[in-house]
């Protein structure tokens, strides 16, 4: 298959050419999958962790191929927050820097529990493929222009 | 019969010029000039014992005499058994590369996880034999911490961790033991050292207890006797094995193999390109895992797992030797899932992999792991600093991984041999886990990510897996005579005069190199048979 500098044709380059890697470790498989709605608002500064939302969309829709459910937004931030109440509100009230920041631990933390998903090979925290996935079903990539940085 | 014993002869004997039929007559009959056997012969120099030193070849390479080791593989695809180990004065250190390392601690003992595991002792019985056997090396302090290593820009990883630690091997320069200690042993007056000599057989006394004499050929057709109270075998492992097989003559299943063991349990080091390492900083120093010289010592740092990993996790032990990806490597291992092989390899060989999924990865660990690098990534290309994470396994002691004799036979009218080297589900589980552990210490650090390497659909193995060129087991040691072929001072079990040194009394074979460990064994051995003949 040949592929052409474009973006969307890159990106389907990409998808063709992945084969199925289905790994979630049984911690991943294990997690709660509460449902939660925080606004597309705050879930767009989530997705602001990444400055480059395509390299984010393009990790995240490998990921979503191995959890295809966690397209839906609110069962994916469901599976982000997860954690109990108190955490979650302690997050939901927080400014965007702190939760960027809280995310960051959560993405250490993960890798010293082994809450590890394999993604292409690659051996990747749950929370940072999450996060990746957000950027994927916020359907940010339509709407961006001109944020590639690379 | 024509008869020579020790005195005036001092010196390195052609055997080709000896009449036929000559008894050579000595206390301790050494085969084999390689790192084994020369260390033994030197630690007998200037004693009481009158010692000869058998060698194969002369002192330069010879494809006649090293044609003697042709063989057949039929396990896991080995290399040609003609091309390893070296046939003349030195052996293989002829061409050792010089990596030097001592077992673990771990390797000694026995884990339940790993069947045929344990030696009879452990290491702090080797531990003033591998103090010496640095020197031997000419190594520097038996050191093998990082500290000594680190500067201010090269330092170990910073993995606060119990799970996976930084450690070093070092490098000899490396010794070519024929070179270096050759005039010693030519001027040495107790010790007699014979060219050309090859055994052919081991000769037993009817009742097998004791082996009287050795017979020894040379390709030109010279057939002599070595007559010895003790005889030391330091032919390396396949070699040693070869011989016990071979010499069949009173026991039709070979010396000390009563028990089916002789030729058993062969083990080599898995040489496999186990990950790639993408890290979060491009500019990440990793110069403690190059080969680097400090205060005249050359060392290189690597990862290993803790022993409290390999215990909890019940993995065989481990390194990760760290190195600046190929483009090859990034083609064969990246491209499936991305973009063109021959699109990565252009790019590889540009030096950047832009337009790959790897790039994206990287965009996104680089904003996790918050490296402070923005400035860097809107200026330049990034490079990335794609790192290879290579591993050396241990093979778990395997009765199916084995040598065993031919009916083809060589110039001298031996039995060639057959090798079937075998790994299995240990291995591999140690070669996923170890890629899970690495890889979520070093997410966990924010160091950056690593991805496992494909395995090729045929093997089910990555590609590149490899022996290490280390051969060990196959006469392995053990104190129980039903589990060893030799015990713990490395007599063969059952026979009260023959011994055997280097790699092939190992029981088990820890990730590092065996030279070390072979030179520390043999200056045990030299030390052991010296109070025996008291």
């Amino acid at each position: 298959m040949h592929c052409v500098p474009m973006s969307r044709r890159r990106f389907l380059c990409i998808l063709l050419g992945i084969g199925a890697v289905a790994f979630v470790s049984p911690a991943g498989r294990s997690l709660r999958s509460d449902r939660v709605d925080i606004g597309d608002g705050r879930a767009n500064e989530l997705a602001r962790l990444f400055k480059n939302r395509r390299s984010a969309e393009t990790v995240g829709l490998e990921y979503l191929k191995q959890a295809p459910e966690e397209r839906d937004v609110n069962l994916l931030l469901g599976r982000l927050l997860e954690g109990g109440e108190a955490h979650r509100r302690t997050f939901m009230a927080a400014e965007a820097s702190r939760q960027r920041e809280m995310l960051r631990r959560q993405v250490r933390d993960d890798f010293a529990r082994g809450r590890v998903v394999k993604v292409g090979g690659w051996i990747l925290s749950l929370t940072e493929t999450r996060l990746c996935a957000l950027a994927v079903a916020l359907g940010v990539a339509q709407s961006r222009v001109g944020t590639h940085t690379g | 019969m024509a008869w020579f014993q020790g005195g005036k002869e001092n010196m390195f004997i052609d055997v080709r010029t000896l009449p036929n039929e000559t008894e050579i007559r000595s206390d301790v009959c050494i085969v084999g000039a390689g790192a084994a056997g020369i260390t033994l012969a030197r630690e007998f120099v200037g004693g009481s014992l009158d010692v000869c030193l058998l060698e194969s070849g002369g002192f330069e390479f010879d494809s006649k005499t090293q044609s003697l080791y042709q063989g057949e593989n039929v396990g896991f695809p080995y290399y040609d058994l003609e091309l390893l180990r070296l046939r003349y004065f030195g052996g293989t250190t002829n061409h050792w590369g010089g990596s030097c390392r001592p077992l673990d601690e771990i390797d000694f003992e026995r884990r339940d996880w790993v069947p045929h595991s344990g030696w009879p002792f452990d290491k702090s019985l080797l531990d003033p034999f591998y103090r010496r056997a640095h020197k031997v090396c000419e190594l520097g302090p038996y050191d093998y911490e990082p500290d000594a290593w680190e500067t201010e820009t090269d330092h170990h990883l910073p993995l606060k961790t119990d799970r996976v630690k930084t450690t070093m091997g070092l490098q000899s320069p490396p010794t070519r033991f024929g070179r270096v200690y050759r005039e010693e042993i030519r001027a040495a007056e107790n010790l007699r050292t014979y060219l050309y000599a090859n055994v052919v057989d081991i000769e037993t006394r009817p009742s097998s207890q004791k082996v009287s004499r050795l017979r020894v050929a040379t390709l030109e057709g010279h057939r002599f006797w070595v007559s010895a109270r003790i005889f030391i075998l330091a032919t390396g492992a396949i070699e040693n094995a070869r011989l016990l097989l071979s010499s069949n003559k009173t026991q039709k299943e070979g010396l000390g193999n009563e028990h089916d063991l002789v030729g058993r349990y062969f083990m080599e080091h898995l040489s496999v390109p186990g990950a790639l390492l993408l890290p979060s900083d491009p500019s990440l120093r990793t110069g403690l895992y190059s080969a680097k010289q400090v205060k005249g010592v050359t060392g290189e740092g690597f990862l290993t797992l803790t022993a409290e990993t390999l215990r909890r996790e019940e993995l065989l032990n481990v390194r990760a030797l760290l190195r600046t990806a190929s483009p090859q490597e990034l083609t064969r291992n990246v491209s499936g899932w991305t973009v063109s092989a021959e699109r990565i390899l252009k790019e590889g060989r540009a030096g950047n992999l832009s337009s790959a999924f790897i790039k994206d990865l990287w965009n996104v660990i680089t904003d996790i792991d918050e490296v402070a690098i923005y400035s860097y990534r809107k200026l330049v290309r990034p490079a990335h600093g794609v790192l290879s994470l290579y591993y050396h396994i241990e093979n778990a002691p395997n009765s199916e991984s084995r040598v065993s004799l031919t009916s083809e036979v060589d110039q001298l009218g031996m039995q060639r041999v057959r090798l079937a080297w075998r790994f299995g589900d240990l291995e591999r589980r140690t070669l996923t886990r170890t890629n899970e552990i690495i890889g979520e210490e070093l997410g966990r650090v924010g160091i950056g990510r690593i991805m496992e390497i494909q395995n090729d659909a045929g093997s089910g193995w990555p590609v590149g897996l490899r022996g290490a060129w280390h051969q060990m087991g196959t006469t392995r040691m053990d104190s129980d005579f039903k589990r060893g072929v030799v015990n713990g001072d490395c007599r063969v079990h059952g026979i009260s005069n023959l011994y055997l040194a280097g790699s092939s009394v190992f029981p088990s074979s820890g990730y590092t190199e065996p030279t070390l460990t072979i030179v520390a064994l043999s200056l045990r051995l030299a030390y052991h048979v010296k109070e025996v003949m008291k």
